[in-house]
């Protein structure tokens, strides 16, 4: 008889070796038993667009994480890395999504987004990539290849994913490249018409000398103490103390000021500053209402336009209703749209051009349908007011804006992996037949150009034809957060045969990739970076905390490995390693600044982790433009200021014209078109609590804010009422274009009509059918792509309707954080 | 009354198939031994470790690997059904990890990551480095239970781990994979059943 003994026996007996595997686990050389004494671990120093931090390290973890101590005003994000770092989103393995493995460029596109995945080794993974950008060369060219489209990369100088992507496809072959971004396309494309310069990436007049001199500060849809939090490079939060002293003034009635938004911003809140309510959209009637009092009132100042300034006359026949659509721009024809009385307007004017004001413009103003026109006008008011170049005075668009105002030290900062091909450098495929199409397509309407390829649009001054792009490439980029209408852009995708998206967590645009290689996180690799983007506060060791997580690798090992496909690799790296060429970055820095800065040697740099450079000598905008417009000209065409610009009325665009005029938009809430159907504004403006999408995976940071796992929707009382709804919902937010499901936040912070989901939610619908419901709520479901006009072709995020509901139903998952799944 | 110290080496050995099935796909070779019925003895031996009301699960097991060959590209479907559960779908799907299901927001790397890499340092094991994965894998906690029988550590403590270590968290796991839609139902039938080894296991040794 057998015994149950035996059987086991024979079962030990009998598998075959080759089903059990080798043993995971090995002896090590320590004697069993023979456990190191536990210590308290290393502290290390690093930055990160949050801010530079110190973290204690114990047995090759991250155990703690605390703010630098230069940092006086550390954002509250910092506690958001731990959780970033050791996500359970994080790509942990090369994946090549199933489907497209079998067929590759014949796979079944429409299971993009809701298509199984599958591991790959990194040797597949990038023989894959190579063979991809090969075919794509060879069969197509180099207009089939869209590579260029970049994000808000993790900090760093040396490990810039940008950079390092870039440079590896430019060593292969060419591609179609973008212009602009999605912050400000409307104003970088606009303001060098009219001011000379992009403005918006600027450095602005001092904050000392605006406190010091202005009585007036007006913020113009723009909230600093909630973008201040974050910066392009390692930020220092050096100006959040400005915003204290502010604060301090206003209480002590030393200087007012007055915040137009439609909604109570976090500034505004913080500083204790006047809110002057207008309705979304209509900051440019409200403007020309202004515009109209200071000319019939005779308060503008007459020696600056003559001086400095060139198209007034034309300008000021619009406004007085003498030209264009003949109607007089009176505060009362203001009034009607704005939604601020005529009075107010006449006041507000008056109180500008009594005082030493300063204006601080945001980006959302320009992130809307016809976005080049408030940018333009704000600046005809500012010159209106004369104060340009005056300390304190004058207008700025950039305050809220990594830093901007604190007082540049003058040190050079470390430069950076070259993005482009060093000189004497070719590609393999050198071809430069686009096929009759454009090389460069602005990059909101990139979408426009996967849907209608050989389009051809206008676009400041040129003209774009499409290519007929088959293959993208992403690296540190996430197009579905920041593109518009994402069911318009799931059709897109379906167009192309290979995306290819490197990345540290499963994001929507890598479930809609066909290859996604995992890059490890900033806080997994050596790198050092400047303190302060525009401060030049210091130069930063980020110090390696962890080994990169799983299999993810660094963007250069990656784009040094795909380069070796194509014996490229040593002349990508220059032959370098990580440490020659952190190295060789500090060094050059050290002899820019030789003679003017100190910096130890490297080694000293490392172990100390910081060189520390003085702040720098107050300095005002424009001041030498004031000072002798000719000698220090602006870089506008006629080197002043244009009012009229006679090279965008050459361009003969009829939604920008030769000077800043009303355009009414596709949808405006309060009455405006489309408002009947769904009344709700729906702005989407930088998060408070994260910087874009990134860190939006970080779970338990993401808790302190996120209503019943979804991402805040922030409304009205009287909206939430009147649609029965509470704080703490969780509600259906909808138009024609799309719907989410949102978390109710009711605030007295917010007005009738007007309702925010901070862009950067991650975006995770219930499955991949056109028009499904995202689940977390990225604002983007619901936001039109229409460019801001034929000028700049711009984002038009801000021009939003949309209606809300209660949510009733049975509450579906999340499933914007992690992998793919088929749902 | 089993004893678990005798019936080590058996557990053993079924402990390091599951550790083995668990860590990595099924490659072309381990394809063919399952084809040619390599597995039969185990499969024979498995109904023994566990609850007798469970041991369809190992039938149902069978049948699974049987219908492997009805298919052209079992290995592909094996990959992605092994992907969708062991490899990525992050917080609302299965991950393989004691700290997923442990900690509060639910970070890799947490406690029970630490509690197995204290344990393993106190046996003097380290992890092979292939792979890269975390102490507190579930392929690796079984394959240190393995290890357990086939030193014939004391019944008390191989139940602690289990109960503790394992047990703790594996039913979550096992019911996350069970929600997921996959084409084949090896993987599921594999937690299933380890999940009765253990169960039984924890149990007898609480009773003897």
């Amino acid at each position: 008889m057998t015994t149950r003994r035996d059987l086991l026996k024979g079962a030990a007996a009998g598998v075959a070796a080759g089903l059990l595997g080798p043993s995971l686990l090995t002896k090590t050389a320590l004697a069993q038993g023979t456990v190191e004494p536990a210590a308290d671990g290393v502290w290390k120093i690093t930055g990160s667009h949050w801010g530079a931090i110190r973290a204690r390290v114990d047995r090759g973890k991250v155990a703690e994480v605390v703010p630098f101590e230069d940092d006086q005003n550390p954002t509250d994000m910092y506690k958001g890395i731990h959780g970033l770092i050791y996500n359970p989103s994080r790509i942990k393995y090369p994946m090549a999504r199933v489907d497209w493995l079998k067929n590759r460029k014949n796979s079944d596109r429409t299971q993009r987004g809701d298509n199984r995945f599958v591991r790959i080794t990194w040797d597949q993974a990038l023989d894959l990539f190579y063979e991809e950008l090969e075919r794509v060369q060879t069969e197509y060219g180099p207009w089939a290849l869209y590579a260029g489209h970049t994000g808000w990369r993790q900090t760093g100088q040396f490990h810039s994913c940008t950079n390092h992507m870039n440079r590896a496809v430019s060593m292969h072959g060419n591609y179609v490249k973008k212009v602009a971004d999605y912050s400000t396309g409307a104003g970088q494309t606009m303001l060098p018409y009219t001011l000379g310069s992009t403005e918006v990436y600027s450095q602005g007049t001092s904050w000392p000398l605006i406190l010091d001199n202005a009585k007036v500060i007006v913020f113009w849809a723009n909230d600093p103490k909630k973008n201040l939090q974050v910066g392009w490079t390692c930020e220092t939060h050096g100006s959040m103390k400005y915003l204290d002293e502010l604060r301090d003034k206003v209480a002590a009635g030393e200087i007012r000021v007055i915040s137009v938004d439609p909604v109570k911003t976090k500034t505004a809140n913080h500083v204790g500053a006047e809110h002057l309510y207008l309705n979304p959209q209509t900051d440019v009637p409200f403007m020309l209402g202004i515009a109209h009092t200071l000319y019939n009132e005779g308060l503008y100042d007459k020696d600056f336009i003559g001086t400095y300034t060139l198209g007034f006359d034309d300008f000021i026949q619009y406004v007085q209703g003498k030209a264009d659509d003949g109607i007089e721009k009176t505060p009362e024809w203001a009034a009607n749209i704005c939604g601020v009385d005529a009075d107010t307007i006449r006041a507000f004017a008056r109180l500008m051009a009594a005082n030493r004001t300063q204006l601080v413009y945001g980006w959302a103003l320009q992130r809307q349908q016809h976005g080049e026109q408030p940018y333009w006008m704000a600046a005809v008011l500012a010159s209106m007011l004369g104060q340009i170049g005056l300390p304190g005075g004058g207008i700025s668009y950039s305050h809220h804006y990594s830093g901007v105002g604190v007082p540049t030290s003058g040190a050079a900062m470390p430069g950076a992996f070259p993005l482009n091909l060093d000189l004497g450098m070719y590609p393999e495929h050198d071809s430069e037949n686009f096929n009759g199409a454009s090389r460069v397509i602005p990059v909101a309407r990139w979408v426009d150009c996967l849907l209608n390829p050989g389009e051809q649009i206008n676009h400041n001054g040129n003209k774009v034809t499409f290519p007929d792009i088959k293959m993208c490439v992403f690296t540190g980029c996430n197009p579905f957060h920041h593109h518009q209408d994402h069911n318009r852009m799931r059709e897109a995708f379906r167009k192309l045969e290979t995306v290819v998206t490197v990345d540290y967590s499963w994001n929507a645009t890598c479930r809609h990739s066909d290859l996604v290689l995992p890059a490890c996180t900033q806080f997994e690799r050596n790198d050092i970076d400047g303190y302060g983007a525009y401060s030049n506060s210091g130069v930063l060791a980020m110090h390696q905390l962890v080994d990169p997580l799983f299999q993810s690798k660094t963007d250069f090992e990656i784009f040094t490995e795909l380069t070796h496909r194509f014996g490229r690799n040593k002349e990508y790296t220059r032959d370098m390693d990580e440490g020659q060429w952190l190295r060789f970055l500090y060094g050059e820095c050290k002899k820019a600044n030789e003679g003017k800065f100190d910096m130890p040697e490297f080694d000293q740099f490392w172990e100390e982790g910081i060189v520390r450079f003085p702040e720098g000598k107050p300095w005002v905008r424009h001041a030498d433009f004031r000072k002798d417009p000719e000698l220090n000209a602006l870089g506008t065409p006629s080197g002043f200021i244009e009012i009229t610009s006679r090279r965008i009325e050459g361009y003969g665009y009829d939604d920008c014209g030769p000077y800043p005029k009303w355009f009414e938009k596709a949808e405006r809430s309060h009455g405006g078109p489309g408002s009947d159907k769904h009344p709700l504004w729906l702005q989407s403006c930088h998060p408070d609590q994260r910087l874009h999408s990134q860190m939006c995976e970080s779970d338990e940071y993401r808790e302190t804010y996120a209503v019943q796992g979804r991402e805040p929707i922030y409304m009205s009382p009287e909206d939430a009422a009147a649609r029965g709804i509470a704080d703490g919902d969780v509600v259906r937010v909808f138009n024609d274009r799309g719907q989410l499901l949102a978390g109710a936040r009711v605030s007295d912070n917010y007005p009738q009509g007007v309702v925010r989901i901070h862009e950067g939610a991650w975006y995770g619908p219930v499955d991949a059918s056109i028009g499904a419901l995202d689940t977390y709520g990225d604002p983007n479901t619901l936001t039109m792509d229409v460019g801001t006009s034929q000028l700049a072709q711009a984002t038009s995020a801000n021009t939003c309707l949309v209606e809300m509901e209660k949510f009733e139903g049975p509450l579906p998952p999340v499933t914007s954080f992690g992998g793919p799944t088929e749902v | 009354m089993t004893n678990p110290v005798k019936e080590g080496a058996d557990k053993a050995v079924a402990c390091r198939w599951w550790a083995s099935v668990l860590f990595s796909e099924i490659d072309e070779k381990q394809l063919d031994l399952y084809g040619k019925g390599e597995l039969g003895p185990l499969l024979e031996g498995l109904p023994h470790l566990i609850p007798e009301e469970d041991a369809d699960l190992v039938e149902a097991l069978r049948q699974d690997i049987e219908s492997w060959k009805k298919v052209t590209s079992a290995r592909l479907i094996l990959a992605t059904d092994y992907a969708s559960l062991f490899l990525g779908h992050g917080r609302e799907g299965p991950l393989p990890y004691a700290s997923y299901y442990y900690s509060e927001g639910r970070r890799l790397f947490a406690k029970p990551h630490d509690d197995m890499v204290e344990r393993l340092n106190k046996a003097g094991l380290q992890i092979n480095a292939q792979g890269q994965e975390p102490a507190d894998h579930l392929a690796i906690m079984v394959s240190y239970l393995a290890l357990l029988y086939e030193e014939s550590h004391s019944a008390a403590y191989i139940a602690t781990f289990i109960t503790e270590g394992i047990l703790s968290w594996l039913p979550q796991f096992t019911k996350h994979c069970n929600n997921v839609t996959t084409e084949f139902q090896f993987y599921q039938l594999v937690l299933q059943i380890l999940q009765a080894f253990l169960q039984k296991e924890a149990e007898e040794i609480r009773g003897a």
